[in-house]
């Protein structure tokens, strides 16, 4: 999983392959490790991802409530593919944050 | 792990690990990109995985056997995937009918739901018919579920 600091307090996660059941620890962890260190905007770039599950989605909605909750920060995503910006439509999660 | 493959049928039994969610996706998408159908093979990989995903979770306990059965087929139509579990099952009949989108969990089953034509299950609850037609627009979607 390769991440970049774009801005003090925003950075880009780029996870690689399915963000799914089996395969979302490293995904979670590695979003929870950036809340830690203190960025309120994180970046989430799907370019390298091809599916996502329910508990893939939960990973991003937990980060997400975790940012606007405690820092007011929030989660973006960007580099869908067409069949991930459905998946986040469908389940109304692009209404609470940017998907791209 | 058991495995039936024929023309057009694939069944297999499912295995107590998030692996096997894993496995049967590799299998199932193998089976069904080699016939060539025009079948939307995200919404076939939501069904099945969420699917398996209920019966790995809910069917097998502690138990590291099987702990439910994956089948299958594919008609003129298009696709029916069946799973079925060793667990006690669930009252399916008093599903919310709305969701909160900002839950920690339970996409599962809305999930099969908006993704398939056909969301049957048994009785009991422990087994799950999800059935997903060949479409010409391939959008992958039931029409009232885009409103």
């Amino acid at each position: 999983m390769n991440q970049e600091t774009t801005a003090s307090k925003e950075c880009i996660v780029r996870p690689e392959g399915p963000i799914t059941a089996a395969r979302c620890e490293e995904f979670r962890q590695e979003l929870q490790d950036k809340v830690d260190e203190g960025f309120v905007e994180i970046a989430v770039n799907l370019e390298a991802v091809d599916f996502i599950d329910s508990r893939g989605l939960s990973v991003f909605v937990v980060c997400h409530k975790t940012l606007s909750k405690k820092k007011k920060g929030k989660i973006r995503v960007f580099n869908a593919s067409d069949d991930l910006k459905k998946l986040f439509q469908i389940m109304s999660l692009d209404g609470q944050f940017v998907v791209e | 792990m058991s495995i039936v493959e024929e023309k057009d049928r694939l069944s297999l039994e499912i295995e107590s690990s998030l692996e096997a969610i894993e496995e049967a996706d590799r299998r199932v998408i193998s089976f069904l990109t080699a016939r060539g159908d025009p079948i939307d093979l995200f919404a076939v990989r939501i069904l099945l995985r969420e699917a398996v995903m209920n019966a790995v979770v809910h069917g097998g306990g502690e138990e590291t056997t099987g702990c439910g059965t994956l089948d299958v087929r594919v008609d003129a139509e298009g696709v029916t995937i069946r799973v079925s579990d060793n667990g006690p099952g669930f009252v399916h009949d008093r599903l919310p009918n709305t969701r909160e989108v900002l839950s920690d969990g339970g996409r599962g089953i809305p999930l099969m739901k908006l993704y398939s034509d056909v969301m049957e299950f048994n009785d009991k609850g422990n087994e799950v018919t999800l059935r997903k037609l060949f479409r010409s627009d391939d959008s992958g979607l039931v029409e009232d579920d885009k409103k």
